[in-house]
């Protein structure tokens, strides 16, 4: 992760984060429904793992995020504080819409799928797409 | 499995092959490249050819390998294909063109070492009736259904265009009503072409999709100059003609008809084919199809003869819908900056009956949670990367996962400006009847060349209107356009239920307000909004009657400075049109969904533009709406006329103006419903007549 980047990432880290106001607005929109099912197609063909960064050399690591933490502010310093000090790309697979780590400005992908095999191919392929070998 | 690779390692020999196996897999066979064997620093388009096919290896136990360009195998190849076959024997069938036999006996010595099986070895060059078709690879036709109404198309291959005559004559078959043309050439002739005379002819370049994906668009296929060089062209060839197409030699001496009896000499110039087309060709189509189809050459290539012991494998079946489930719908909105593409979608698909319509939704991540919050099912893409070296690498992930999703769709809905390779060739690969939502307002200094050139793919765009008419420009035209009003939600809160949101808002934030504002400056990505955001936080802070929400997108990035201020609170939600209908003053870019769903709501509203070179022009929209009094309108830098403007809206009555205004203008009537009715027609196979869907009304509100 380039210096600019990390550093953007720092400024935004404080603990509040906005307020979700879902619960008290969804029941006055007349299009809202019981929440639909995150898919994930199932996908034979192999995703060609990244041969090519801009920047020689990238290397990426991933974040596996089952759910949305409630010290995600603390969890995001420490991730940046590895991204500057060993210079790693640092790719959020998150299982859920939202993680909590895009406020800060952290690349986060989507892990969807009905069942464990399928979120499993899913994040396969998001590996491959980053190159990831290191999955904390 | 059927793993196929090629005796070749340059660039003509890995297209060849992905041909090979894109013709395998249409003809229902499972096949399917080692993705370590063709890796490679190859151009865009074919990494889109090779991308569905690519598979991990070893092979299984009953897998087979087949290998063209077999003359060509050296040992870097051949190692390939060693660790294909994992240390177990692999069947192999190879094909080549030999120089003699014993060339042919050192490739099958070759191949049996590697793969610790005796191979079988189909020399192309000694068929005497494929002395000049099909060197590297065998032919295989595949056969798709010709469209039986509508107008017959005619695919030209490789016309002469460089005299301006030879233009003319082209602009004049395209003009004759009885038949469609289409044109296939080079990069370069397609290039010059569309630049100097637009889109209205389709165009395409020779690898920009695959034989089996086009041939399906075509009733009579004539070709210019001879084509035994092209594997591509041979199999496009070979599939027109199992098909039942025509097949037309338009080349100088005719030479490609002296050699295949299937071609039908025609005129070598575009000035004499119209005529030629209309009086001998069009009317006997069914007939000379028929006869093509019923030659032994096309009925060899129709049962796959050139295959040899690979003919007889399993093929695969071809899915199928299960009977009496309701259609199937999948719709792609592009992200985009904000959620505007997604919220027009969701507005659409829910007026899709239910009962009859299952819709879901390949999204970006930052659209999950809104598409889902509205009861649909969605599977997330992947966003372009700034990191990786190729801009559309993600898009080659997407196209993968489109593939998949879309593989039972009977429609397919796009929502968005630029159409990806991933879109483009999904529709044309599963002959999807595909629906282009594409909004206009597009700024003057934006090519979107690539995209109007893509729209040859569609059997239908929808162009959801603006609110103002001088706003709406056409961008192409033909019998695929439709136009609907606007697509808009246009969500009001009345009384009792605006009184009682309010009330729980002060209770939330503990604090008592005269007036509620509600800022959405959108997500950041086109441009940075911050300072704008601090300016208004800034503002607002010296009131003591206000209180501020600042709605940030569900995924967007937040700045630490939003959460210093007393009157303002930061908030995210995925309702935001609720809260702005909520709202004293709203203060908000001019996409076209927030644009539209301030003016419909008749909220009180400030437009402040995003002014990013690849968005749509919204300083236009910000004019339109200021100038009828509408809504406020203040240019990014213009900090203090904004405060100017908070003030005149809160406090000398011209928010309330504004709401008076907006009650009594006409409108014209949404396109939500207009919209859903024409993606019915198209997913159901209809083919309405041109201009029978109801015009555009005025309503008028209040």
């Amino acid at each position: 992760m380039d210096a600019n980047r990390s550093q953007e990432i720092c400024a935004r880290i404080v603990p509040r984060d906005a307020d979700d106001l879902d619960d008290m607005l969804r029941p006055h929109d007349p299009g809202h429904r019981p929440q639909g099912r995150a898919l994930f197609p199932d996908v034979e063909a192999a995703v060609p793992r990244i041969d090519a960064f801009k920047v020689q050399g990238t290397v990426c690591v991933g974040v596996r995020v089952e759910g949305h933490a409630a010290d995600v502010a603390d969890w995001a310093a420490r991730l940046a504080a590895f991204a500057l000090e060993r210079e790693v790309e640092i790719v959020i697979l998150a299982q859920t819409d939202v993680s909590g780590y895009e406020r800060f400005g952290f690349r986060v992908e989507r892990v969807a799928g009905g069942t464990p095999d399928l979120r499993a191919r899913c994040e396969d392929q998001i590996v491959r797409f980053w190159g990831i070998d290191l999955v904390l | 499995m059927i793993w196929c690779d090629t005796g070749g390692g340059e660039v003509a020999h890995i297209e060849d092959l992905a041909v090979f196996v894109a013709q395998l897999n249409a003809a229902g066979f499972a096949a399917a490249m080692d993705a370590r064997a063709v890796a490679g620093p190859w151009g865009r388009s074919l990494q889109f050819d090779l991308a569905p096919w690519l598979r991990e290896g070893p092979a299984a136990p009953g897998d087979r390998l087949a290998v063209i360009a077999a003359q060509q195998l050296g040992e870097a190849r051949l190692a390939g294909m060693r660790h294909l076959a994992g240390g177990a024997g692999l069947a192999c069938t190879a094909f080549g063109s030999f120089a003699s036999r014993q060339a042919a006996i050192g490739a099958q010595a070759r191949l049996a070492f590697a793969l610790g099986c005796e191979p079988d070895v189909i020399d192309l060059a000694t068929h005497h009736d494929q002395k000049w078709l099909g060197f590297d690879a065998p032919r295989i036709g595949v056969a798709r259904p010709l469209p039986e109404d509508g107008v017959p198309s005619v695919l030209l291959v490789g016309p002469p265009l460089q005299d301006p005559r030879d233009g003319a004559a082209l602009i004049g078959l395209s003009l004759m009503s009885s038949l469609r043309i289409a044109v296939l050439t080079d990069g370069k002739t397609k290039q010059a072409w569309t630049e100097a005379q637009g889109h209205a002819i389709p165009f395409y370049q020779y690898g920009e999709v695959p034989p089996a994906s086009i041939a399906h668009r075509v009733h009579a296929l004539a070709l210019f100059e001879p084509f035994q060089k092209s594997y591509r062209l041979q199999s496009l060839r070979a599939n027109v003609a199992v098909s039942g197409g025509v097949l037309l030699d338009c080349a100088q001496g005719h030479p490609i008809a002296a050699e295949d009896e299937a071609f039908v000499r025609a005129p070598v110039d575009l000035a004499g084919l119209g005529a030629f087309l209309a009086s001998e060709i069009l009317p006997n189509l069914a007939r000379i199809g028929a006869h093509v189809r019923g030659a032994a050459q096309t009925r060899r290539l129709a049962r796959h003869d050139a295959l040899g012991p690979l003919a007889g494998l399993t093929a695969l079946e071809p899915d199928a819908a299960p009977a009496g489930e309701p259609a199937r719908i999948v719709f792609m909105p592009t992200n985009g900056v904000g959620l505007g593409h997604a919220q027009r979608c969701r507005l659409v698909a829910g007026e899709l009956p239910a009962a009859r319509y299952a819709t879901d939704f390949a999204v970006f991540p930052s659209c999950m949670g809104l598409v889902r919050s509205y009861g649909f099912d969605a599977a997330p893409l992947v966003s372009r990367s700034p990191l990786h070296s190729h801009p559309h690498q993600n898009d080659l992930v997407n196209y993968l996962r489109l593939r998949s999703l879309t593989r039972s769709a009977d429609a397919f809905v796009f929502d968005g400006g630029y159409v990806f390779d991933s879109v483009y060739r999904t529709i044309l690969e599963h002959r999807l009847r595909a629906v282009w939502i594409r909004r206009g307002l597009w700024q003057k200094t934006q090519d979107n060349g690539i995209a109007l050139d893509r729209e040859k793919a569609f059997a239908r765009v929808i162009v959801p209107a603006e609110a103002f008419a001088e706003l709406n420009r056409p961008y192409s035209r033909g019998p695929q356009l439709r136009d609907v009003g606007p697509i808009v939600q246009g969500l009001r809160l009345e009384g009792a239920a605006r009184a009682r949101l309010r009330d729980e808002i002060g209770t939330r934030y503990g604090t008592a307000f005269r007036h509620l504002v509600v800022s959405q400056l959108g997500a950041g990505v086109a441009a940075d909004r911050h300072a704008q955001l601090q300016a208004i936080c800034a503002m607002l802070e010296r009131r003591t009657d206000v209180l501020h929400l600042l709605v940030i997108w569900p995924t967007a990035t937040v700045e630490a400075g939003w959460f210093c201020w007393q009157r303002s609170r930061v908030v995210r939600t995925l309702h935001a049109a609720v809260l702005a209908a909520a709202a004293d003053l709203c203060i908000s870019a001019a996409g076209y969904n927030s644009f539209h769903e301030a003016i419909y709501g008749g909220w009180p509203t400030i437009f402040l533009p995003q002014t990013g070179a690849f968005m749509d022009d919204q300083m236009a929209r910000c004019r339109a709406a200021a100038e009828r009094g509408l809504a406020g309108f203040v240019e990014p830098q213009e900090a203090l006329k904004l405060e100017r403007t908070v003030a005149r809206m809160l406090d000398d009555g011209a928010g309330a103006e504004t709401v008076r205004r907006l009650t009594s203008e006409a409108l014209p009537a949404p396109g939500n419903t207009d919209a859903a009715r024409l993606i019915e027609e198209i997913a159901d196979g209809r083919q309405p007549k041109s201009g029978d869907l109801r015009p555009d009304r005025t309503a008028r509100r209040g």
